[in-house]
């Protein structure tokens, strides 16, 4: 084809040259416009000085001036030699162009669908060390939901609610044209999602600062060009470019100064023990009151065993408790410390007419509030741009990323960190965790484990002591990642333009997770190492031509063919039992083969896509879009074809509002469009497993054991997987008012998923058990504002108030009749249930009648029903983000307050702590003003004073004490009823508030040589509102994740305050 | 000019859709094998196994359980022993029987047609998978099962079923008859023996006569079945290093159900073998101390167990014992007394020469008089209550079945079938619950079947309603 293209491709004989100078209202020169000769195709760009040179062929060439953002001028030729220029802003155009899922600039205003741009300075002012995070509450209908505060940890974004329910609710993300990896994997080592560390979300090892703008795209019809991949949304992501002129130095650096954001309240009444009594071994802390205690030290019994600590401090068995000491204070501050992060970026970029470069480094380097947790990251970026000549252009862009990290254990897992810490005995004091013990025959163990109920460091640790956690385990992870895009730009003919484009993204992360000898999950010592290879390799290939089809009307074709290979790699081994007891992750810990294991997942995808999109433009008032998508894809059984179509109309062309004082501009938009979710690759065949346990109770028989052999696996395999499709529906309006000052954009949107993949029980007389299987539906229906409004626009007083809002209802409709599908697992889980949103939590309730009140026990309290239900729901009501930019002269500020309405959160950490009577829920005493009974029905007279709350759930005031708080008010497991976990999933918070003040005046730069120097002060999370306690609610157990809504010893979140220094050359 | 616009842009329309030789065979799944690169033998061992749990593992325990053999003391098995039995309990038997045992063994046949000995083995493995099912629930899918155009299999009567796996086994005989004999290492049973096979194809056709009271085929069908107990269809365990592959018993005693289930306080223990209980079945020719002592299991420390829960003791599962039982029985009923006690008698001689069981402790006495028809007569050794003397040597051979079949479905399925017509000679069990009036005649459907299967209708009784078979 494009030897045909050249063939058709004629050179010009030049016969006159015309040169000139191009400028803005103001005079300044005007960089890069494009000259054409109208009606050739060919054409040149003015150069730094606004200077332009061109040939053309005789006095009746015209000559089109056009730049974005200001308004073409067409100039007749005639006898002149010399044509200077004077280009108007477009007013209406400025700030309004959108970069598609295809990488190309469009007009936001002739869109049918809807775009969220998120300029990047927001993002980089976030205070954020993570793009994603820096993403919150900037667009309506984007959720953006964090794993927990660790340096480095993953979040969870989703655009307009749940669109699967068991695959990844990531959006795509496309980065200059190309899609990456957004995957947030937990590999082997982890031992699932409920627990482990926290991992990253791989979108994070972009540079912020290397971004130069970032769209996203929500509808159906935006994204239907990516077909099996778009269902979640499209996240467009365009980095900086070279500007041709000066170079431009730029040097970021950044210090951040972080917190604990809130912290768990615990009470130091009441010492470790159970009915009033102290123990050492107790689980619990309802022993006795510290303050009856004798004081001074404890009387020990120093003629049988002992625990040395590694500073000399020796621990003897307690026989007298005295001491009234509590450590609640000095045990935090022994594991959490002053977090802080220093960021460094340095940019170069510049160019001349024929090539423009963009440089980048840049350096994160974080201490997290936990101490040992870490997150470094490394970019270099170099994105390079080459003019060959007026119809062939270049751009190559490579980036490389490192990060490396340390982790700390967390949430359901008896090595985590909270686990240990928040269960802890006031009265215990944890300092003192690492030692030599001795029994009673004076025979030695070292690097014995001292955790609270095993005082003496023997025998192994019940829960891990929080230091061993910390400063002895060890959870790295290693990322190296490549990000290359080559980009030919041909453009033969006015009408005609070819792109051709191909990108890879290859990492590799390689994680270690250690767990030294006495660890208390591990008490031989485990070593797990998960090796994980990503790379995606994408082309596409494109054409786009112009056509005018009648006065007034031009059609805009793009056609084109992608090419997607994704290649995944999971290798994991591991070590089980050492033989040694040495401090560091090494594979020499155990020699024997039975010890160790190793285990080898690939993962392989490629779709290749035909697509094409038709844009018209009918007398620059309506705006016809339509696009046509066939995939094939290997994990789906034949092609499939995503249509999509959108419409708007700027009925402000209308004679009727020109000129409007009021409405500057009006469109009305609507789309339609249909995207999918890929099923799970490689579940079309029926396997052969083998090393088969069958086990009918507690009595297996392992096949390996009996010579190997293989089963036909009992999951059917399903050669006829089709995607997820979901076709979404949406109208809208974009309005401004009084001349463009106030922008406002709402949308109504609904979509319906059917064909939702899961695995389904099959009946077993069938001869399998399950099935991998399309079924089922689920829709998704809610609002969107955006609104922004300059109220002061001046030159040295600025003040914008912008905000969002989006109330998106989710509802599971059909999950094929089974009762629920469980997105997390533990005692309260996150589901499907059919009718629900998704995600409702489950767990035990309490009886109630029809009307929904507590059906009593006799003595007031309320009781367990039989089976399990939904006891909340973690979607919110709505979710709205408001905030001001203002600026003065030099100065501006910014603030952005997010709200989150609505919603149920289960605080499990509170509710179980009360079990064991370390949170300051259960420090109180009272006394009693009335009898009044324990849920035992134990009679407290008036007038006693006794530990425990008075509450009453409807039949009038009753004393909730130990007998309540560790039976059904509190603790782990079912035998609880967890509905009394849920609290209002209500905040609002400061996401961000920072003050700049830029110095940048002509005598300064005379004086400094520099552009300018920029100081800003953020505040990152520094205020919130919320029901929830000791814990902020943006957290979730099980981090990137369908399942959401609770909280379980999971690592807390952070707020920060940053200084940034800005230095431009 | 246009035209060519319009040319191209059409053009390059057509040739813009999508590949699919471009995707082909990168979904193949890059980390398992499928299953028709694993030769058909290689599916044998697996269904082996999970025959092994059909037969001898969880459910069993818990019908042995309500037969007088376990008592459930704690978790669990205390509420399943109280007959509080509920649907989630069956998936796993239902899932090995059809998916680990059937499936596979259909796919060996389609795959080898021509194989006899492999067809042979893989009907008598489903005919015993699905006849201990049928027996255990009554009407179940088979003639609909395992069928991949079939997703809701109907269920077919349990007398339909008993008739199809006759049909089966006869298919099996005929295949192993023809069948030329070699070695398979898959086969942990018989390593390919095929005339062991043959008896156990003929002793199950015995069983299956005997459960739907055919008992002149049964008498037949016996005749060419286990000839010794060398010949008994068992699991034997392994001796190595690694648990799963050991006794079930042992193992299930040696994990965190320990002292779950047990049969030190069962009926069988302290009452039916114990000497001391003037009622058991210890008289004058019969001394029951040492299979007492083979038979009691040490719940709550398993390497105490030496006798029937020792590491490596096999496990048997169709032997030597029922044929040769089913034999005097059948020949009792058909034939009469003098019949059946020759057969009855041989049986004795292998109990008495410590053939069937090992004498555990020196001082245990062990005693298995040849038996006469005078013991039978009114007021004999074995007819203190002076029922006919045929029916009363029916009485002693069911209660041998009664102990013989410890461990396996074959105690519940013989107290079912006697139970309601022929109550004279049925071992009389004690209930475990005293707020019950009635024995369990059946286990409930699985779950998973009830869910998925449109046919799947569980009869209102339950636990409670009679099968065709037993009725």
């Amino acid at each position: 084809m494009l030897l045909l293209l050249f063939g058709l491709f004629q050179s010009l004989n030049a016969q006159q040259t015309v040169k000139g100078t191009i400028l803005d209202e103001k005079g300044n020169p005007i960089i890069a416009v494009n000259v054409i000769l109208k009606g050739s195709g060919t054409g040149t760009v003015s150069d730094l000085d606004g200077k332009y040179n061109i040939q053309v062929p005789n006095a009746n060439s015209v000559l089109e001036f056009s730049f974005i953002g200001y308004k073409s001028k067409s100039e007749s030729v005639g006898n002149r030699s010399t044509i200077d220029v004077t280009l108007e802003e477009d007013a209406e155009l400025l700030d309004e162009v959108v970069v598609s899922a295809l990488g190309f600039t469009q007009k936001k205003d002739q869109m049918g669908s809807t775009y969220s741009t998120v300029a990047t300075q927001d993002v980089v002012r976030s205070g954020e060390t993570g793009l994603i995070n820096g993403l919150a509450g900037k667009a309506a209908g984007v959720r953006v939901a964090r794993s927990n505060g660790d340096p480095g940890a993953g979040s969870t974004i989703q655009i307009r609610g749940a669109n699967t329910i068991t695959g990844s609710s990531s959006p795509l993300v496309i980065v200059d044209g190309v899609p990456i990896s957004n995957s947030t994997i937990y590999g082997n080592g982890n031992g699932g999602t409920d627990a482990g560390v926290s991992q990253q979300s791989r979108l994070n090892d972009i540079n912020p600062a290397d971004i130069e703008s970032i769209q996203v795209l929500k509808g159906a019809s935006a994204a239907s060009l990516w077909g099996s991949r778009a269902a979640n949304g499209v996240i467009v992501i365009t980095t900086k470019k070279g500007k041709s002129g000066k170079p431009t130095i730029s040097y970021t650096s950044s210090f951040s100064y972080d917190q604990i954001n809130r912290q768990h309240p615990l009470q130091d009444k009441f010492g470790q023990g159970f009915n009033g009594l102290w123990s050492a071994t107790a689980s619990q802390s309802w022993g006795d009151k510290i303050s009856s205690r004798a004081g001074g030290a404890d009387e020990v019994i120093t003629n049988r065993d002992r625990f040395e600590a590694l500073d000399g401090t020796v621990y003897y068995p307690v026989s007298k408790k005295n001491s009234q000491e509590t450590f609640n204070e000095s045990n935090f501050d022994a594991i959490f410390q002053n977090g802080n992060f220093l960021q460094n970026d340095l940019s170069i970029s510049g160019g001349s007419d024929k090539s423009t470069f963009f440089f980048s480094l840049g350096n994160l380097s974080q201490d997290g509030i936990i101490k040992g947790s870490d997150y470094d990251r490394t970019t270099l970026r170099l994105n390079n741009q080459i003019f060959f000549n007026d119809w062939l252009s270049m751009t190559t862009r490579a980036a490389y990323t490192k990060t490396s990290s340390n982790r700390v254990q967390q949430s359901s897992n008896i090595d985590g960190l909270y686990l240990g810490l928040l269960r802890n005995s006031p009265d215990f004091d944890i300092r003192d965790y690492k030692g030599t013990y001795f029994n009673t025959a004076g025979q030695a163990f070292p690097n014995a484990h001292r955790a609270y109920r095993r005082h003496l460091g023997y025998p192994q640790p019940a829960y891990g002591n929080p230091i061993w956690v910390t400063n002895d385990q060890k959870n790295t992870s290693e990322v190296n990642r490549f990000l290359m895009n080559a980009e030919l730009n041909v453009d033969p003919l006015s009408w005609l333009k070819f792109t051709f484009r191909g990108g890879l993204d290859a990492s590799t992360d390689n994680r270690v997770y250690f767990f030294p000898k006495l660890s208390a999950g591990a008490v031989n010592g485990e070593l797990f190492q998960d090796d994980i290879e990503e790379n995606e390799f994408n082309f596409d290939a494109i054409a786009k031509g112009s056509f005018d089809l009648a006065d007034g009307v031009s059609m805009l074709a793009t056609v084109g063919w992608n090419y997607n290979n994704q290649n995944r790699d999971l290798n994991y081994t591991s070590i089980v039992g050492f033989l040694v007891d040495y401090p560091k992750p090494v594979t020499s810990l155990n020699t024997s083969n039975d010890a160790s294991s190793v285990e080898r997942i690939k993962r392989y995808v490629r779709s290749n896509r035909g697509y094409s999109v038709l844009n018209f433009n009918i007398k620059n008032q309506f705006f016809l879009n339509a696009t046509a998508t066939m995939e094939a894809a290997s994990s789906v059984a034949g092609s499939f074809f995503y249509p999509s179509f959108d419409g708007a109309w700027q009925f402000t062309q209308l004679e009727a509002f020109k000129g409007n004082k009021v409405l500057s501009f009006g469109k009305l938009r609507a789309s339609w469009g249909k995207v999918g979710v890929q099923p799970q690759p490689h579940r079309a065949q029926t396997l052969a497993e083998g090393g088969v346990v069958y086990s009918s109770y507690s009595d297996g028989l392992n096949s390996s054991q009996f010579g190997g052999g293989f089963r036909i696996n009992n999951n059917q395999g399903n050669p006829n997987l089709r995607p997820e499709i979901k076709t979404e529906t949406e109208v809208g309006f974009d309005l401004r008012f009084f001349n463009n000052k106030l922008g406002l954009t709402t949308t109504y949107y609904q979509n319906k998923i059917v064909d939702l993949l899961f695995n389904v029980s099959t009946a077993a007389s069938t001869g399998f058990t399950s099935i991998y299987t399309n079924g089922g539906e689920m829709e998704n229906r809610g609002i969107e504002f955006d609104v922004d409004y300059d109220l002061i626009k001046k030159k040295d007083f600025g003040l914008n108030i912008f905000g969002n809002w989006n109330n998106n209802r989710n509802k599971v409709i059909d999950i094929l009749g089974v009762q629920s599908i469980d997105l997390t697992g533990q005692s309260i889980s996150s589901r499907a249930v059919q009718g629900q949103p998704l995600g409702v939590l489950w767990g035990t309730r309490a009886v109630r009648d029809e009307n929904g009140a507590f059906i009593l026990d006799k003595n007031g309290f309320p009781q367990q029903a039989s089976t399990q239900g939904v006891i909340g729901n973690p979607n919110p009501d709505w979710r709205g983000a408001m905030g001001v930019r203002a600026n003065w002269k030099s100065l501006s500020i910014n603030l952005l307050f997010e709200h989150s309405q609505g919603g149920d959160f289960a605080e499990r950490t509170r509710f179980i702590l009360r079990n064991f009577g370390t949170h300051a829920d259960v420090g109180n005493e009272v006394t009693l003003t009335q009898e009044l009974k324990n849920v035992a029905g134990k009679v407290f007279p008036s007038g006693t004073t006794v530990r425990g709350n008075i509450f009453d759930y409807g039949a009038g005031p009753v004393l909730l004490d130990q007998a309540w708080y560790t039976g059904l008010g509190g603790g782990l497991g079912d035998g609880v009823i967890n509905e009394l976990a849920i609290s209002d999933f209500t905040w609002t918070r400061l996401r961000e508030v920072s003050l700049s003040y830029t110095l940048n005046t002509p005598a300064f730069r005379q004086k400094t040589k520099l552009s300018s120097v920029v100081f800003s002060l953020t505040g990152r999370n520094l205020w919130l509102k919320t029901g929830i306690v000791g814990i902020d609610p943006d957290t979730n157990q099980f981090g990137v994740s369908n399942g959401f809504g609770i909280e379980y010893f999971t690592n807390p979140g952070t707020r920060s305050v940053l200084f940034t220094l800005q230095i431009t050359y | 000019m246009k035209q060519i616009k319009y040319l191209i842009l059409a053009a390059t329309v057509l040739y813009s859709t999508a590949c699919q030789d471009l995707v082909q065979g990168i979904n193949d799944n890059p980390n398992s094998v499928p299953i028709e690169a694993v030769s058909a033998v290689g599916f044998l061992t697996g269904a082996q196994l999970a025959n092994i749990q059909v037969q001898l593992g969880h459910e069993q325990r818990i019908v042995s359980s309500w037969s007088g053999h376990y008592v459930g003391y704690q978790n669990l098995y205390k509420s399943l022993y109280e007959y509080a039995l509920t649907s989630g309990e069956s998936n796993g038997f239902w899932s090995y029987t059809y998916q680990g045992v059937v499936n596979q063994m259909r796919y060996i046949r389609k795959t080898v047609p021509s194989d006899k000995l492999l067809a042979g083995i893989s009907k008598v493995m489903e005919a015993h998978s699905i006849g201990t099912l049928a027996a255990a629930y009554g009407n179940i899918p088979y003639s609909e099962a395992v069928n991949p155009e079939i997703s809701d299999p109907k269920f077919d009567s349990q007398k339909a079923v008993f008739a199809a796996l006759q049909t089966l086994l006869d298919e099996a005989i005929t295949d192993l008859t023809g069948a030329t004999k070699r070695v398979i290492a898959e086969d942990i049973h018989y390593t390919g023996d095929n005339a062991k096979w043959l008896e156990a194809a003929h002793t199950l056709k015995a069983r299956y006569f005997t459960l739907t009271k055919e008992y002149d085929k049964a008498l037949v069908a016996a005749q060419k079945g286990i000839s010794k107990p060398e010949n008994n269809f068992s699991f034997r365990p392994l001796a190595s290093n690694n648990l799963q592959d050991k006794n079930l018993l042992f193992t299930l005693f040696s994990g965190s159900r320990t002292g779950d289930l047990g049969n030190r306080t069962s009926y069988l223990i302290t009452t039916f073998l114990n000497p001391a209980v003037a009622t058991s079945r210890n008289n004058a020719k019969t001394r029951e101390a040492a299979r007492r002592s083979f038979l009691l299991l040490d719940d709550r420390n398993a390497i105490n167990n030496l006798g029937f829960a020792a590491i490596t003791e096999p496990m048997p599962m169709i032997t030597y014992a029922e044929n040769q039982l089913t034999l005097a029985e059948c020949a009792t009923r058909t034939q009469g007394l003098s019949a059946g006690l020759t057969f009855l008698n041989a049986y004795r001689v292998q109990l008495n020469g410590g053939k069937l069981f090992r004498k555990l402790n020196a001082t245990d006495e062990l005693k298995y008089d040849p038996l006469v028809a005078a013991d039978f007569v009114a007021g004999g050794l074995e007819n203190a209550d002076k029922i006919d003397p045929a029916r009363a040597l029916l009485r002693e051979v069911i209660e041998e079945r009664y102990i013989a079949f410890f461990n396996t479905w074959m105690t519940f399925n013989d107290l079912r079938r006697l139970r309601k017509s022929e109550a004279d000679i049925s071992v009389k069990i004690p209930f475990n619950k005293s707020t019950v009036t009635k024995h369990p005649e059946r286990i409930i459907y699985p779950q998973n079947e009830l869910n998925a299967n449109s046919n799947a209708i569980e009869p209102a009784e339950g636990l409670y309603f009679v099968l065709e078979v037993n009725k």
